[in-house]
């Protein structure tokens, strides 16, 4: 999988979730940014490594900063 | 603790209905009234679990959008119902619907002295069933929100976010009779001073094949001659009953006290409700429990037996079930049984399972409230004919004071008094 659909997946999870368009998603805020709270952040982020298919310790993600640096995380850990 | 406030009465104020033959109260009114079975075949697989009275094609968004409140509490609704499963969208529904009913959208009103009690439990069963069979060998991506949301409570939860409700909460579980037992917590709630209101919830059962099966392998389930086609199959009180039907119905009653209602836009008084255990583990059925149960409601609202006009029965159906129940109400009501015009609006909708007794509460306001009496749809030759069940087509009939009925696998046995109100 390419970073590009990694990025589609988590804006249309960060889309359903969080019941927005994904043209309002700026990578350079993070997910609090948008008004999700603890529980929409950990929906969002399982939901797309289901459908990446990749498994990550919740945990590795606490240091993660904007949507950005979650889409190159995800990609870094995605099977290429 | 609060004092006791033991001489307000508990009036219901408000009502919310959605099953397979309507989609609110006006619609279940009408569906009553004019006969109309929700009985259908889905096209699961075994014969007899196919039977159903299924709420089918609902547009939550479109049925959101017609119920007269605000478009600020229609947000919140369609918000906190878009990705959560039918149940809770169909709590949502119903509780918007008996809260648009009793007046609540702006009025002066202290929100912690509003509870709400959901009959119930397993509500989940299908969707635990699903994530189950989905998940098992990728548990990791099991949703972070079915921690909480797999949990009967979360209905409370929604409703009480929606409505803004911040007095008391719990569910009550009793098996088929959870929707009668929900309104007697909610009955006894308001009587002692707990909440001045009170929603009694109940969801649309959601079970998975699984207990569907187990159903139709006690023998509970009707529709066991394959030949007969899915509006004639289940027959409450007939000669040929072979067993229940499943129904999705949910629905909501706001009991409000007499001390602060508006009494003239109220709709009945629910005058009293008992809870009694046979002491006995299995399905079986116990007239002597169901008459205990009966007698002690009629005693509760501080009337006599020959008061009852009405009574909206358990009428599952069932061979043993509807037989001790008939059983039971010559024992209670001697020679004036043969006055007491009864039916089952399971014949209509289903067998709603934890949230019937809410339903048929709804029934039962809906034909007091108009004068009338559904049919025992199916009945054909009743297994009593010197007991008044509605045959045919509805009737005129006034009802001051009806009884309804509901009992439980594991010995419950429940019954709940309702009075008409004068005007």
């Amino acid at each position: 999988m390419d970073k590009d659909q990694i990025k589609s997946i988590l804006f249309s999870n960060i889309a359903d979730i969080m019941d927005m368009d994904e043209s309002e998603i700026d990578v350079q805020e993070s997910l609090r940014d948008l008004g999700a709270n603890s529980v929409d952040r950990m929906e969002i982020i399982v939901e797309t490594m289901r459908k990446i298919g990749v498994k990550i310790n919740m945990l590795e993600f606490a240091n993660i900063k904007n949507i950005q640096e979650m889409v190159d995380f995800l990609y870094e850990r995605s099977e290429k | 603790m609060r004092d006791q406030k033991s001489n307000r009465s508990v009036l219901i104020t408000g009502m919310g209905s959605l099953n397979s033959v309507s989609r609110n109260v006006e619609g279940f009114r009408e569906a009553l009234y004019n006969g109309r079975c929700g009985i259908a075949k889905s096209s699961e697989g075994n014969e007899q679990i196919s039977f159903g009275g299924f709420i089918k094609d609902l547009d939550f968004r479109g049925q959101t959008d017609s119920l007269a409140v605000s478009d600020e509490l229609k947000k919140k609704a369609l918000s906190l119902g878009r990705r959560a499963p039918d149940g809770i969208k169909y709590s949502i529904l119903t509780s918007l619907e008996a809260w648009a009913q009793a007046g609540m959208e702006g009025r002066e009103c202290d929100n912690t002295r509003i509870g709400i009690v959901l009959a119930g439990s397993n509500l989940s069963v299908n969707e635990q069933f699903r994530v189950a069979s989905e998940y098992s060998d990728q548990p990791e991506f099991i949703s972070p929100s079915y921690a909480f949301q797999f949990m009967d409570t979360y209905h409370i939860g929604v409703i009480s976010e929606l409505l803004s409700v911040k007095g008391v909460g719990f569910s009550v579980g009793s098996a088929s009779a959870s929707g009668n037992s929900a309104i007697i917590q909610g009955y006894n709630l308001v009587k002692n001073g707990s909440c001045d209101i009170c929603l009694v919830v109940g969801t649309a059962a959601d079970l998975s094949y699984i207990e569907k099966h187990a159903f139709a392998n006690l023998g509970a389930l009707g529709g066991k001659d394959a030949s007969i086609p899915p509006e004639s199959v289940y027959r409450p009180f007939d000669r040929k009953h072979d067993g229940f039907i499943y129904g999705q119905g949910a629905g909501c009653i706001i009991l409000e006290s007499s001390d602060t209602a508006e009494k003239t836009k109220a709709l009945a008084e629910l005058s009293g409700g008992c809870i009694v255990l046979d002491g006995n583990h299995g399905p079986e059925c116990n007239p002597d429990g169901e008459a205990r149960a009966m007698r002690a409601a009629i005693e509760m609202a501080g009337i006599e037996c020959g008061d009852i006009d009405y009574i909206n029965a358990h009428g599952t159906g069932s061979p043993l079930g509807d037989e001790s129940e008939v059983r039971a109400i010559r024992e209670v009501f001697g020679s004036h049984a043969a006055n007491i015009r009864i039916n089952s609006t399971k014949s209509i909708i289903g067998h709603c399972l934890f949230s019937a007794g809410v339903c048929e509460c709804i029934s039962t306001v809906i034909q007091m409230t108009n004068s009338f009496v559904h049919p025992n749809i199916n009945l054909n030759a009743p297994i009593d004919e010197g007991l008044n069940l509605v045959k045919g087509m509805s009737s005129e009939h006034s009802i001051r004071y009806a009884l309804s009925n509901s009992f439980g696998f594991s010995g419950f046995n429940t019954s709940i008094v309702l009075k008409a109100l004068e005007g």
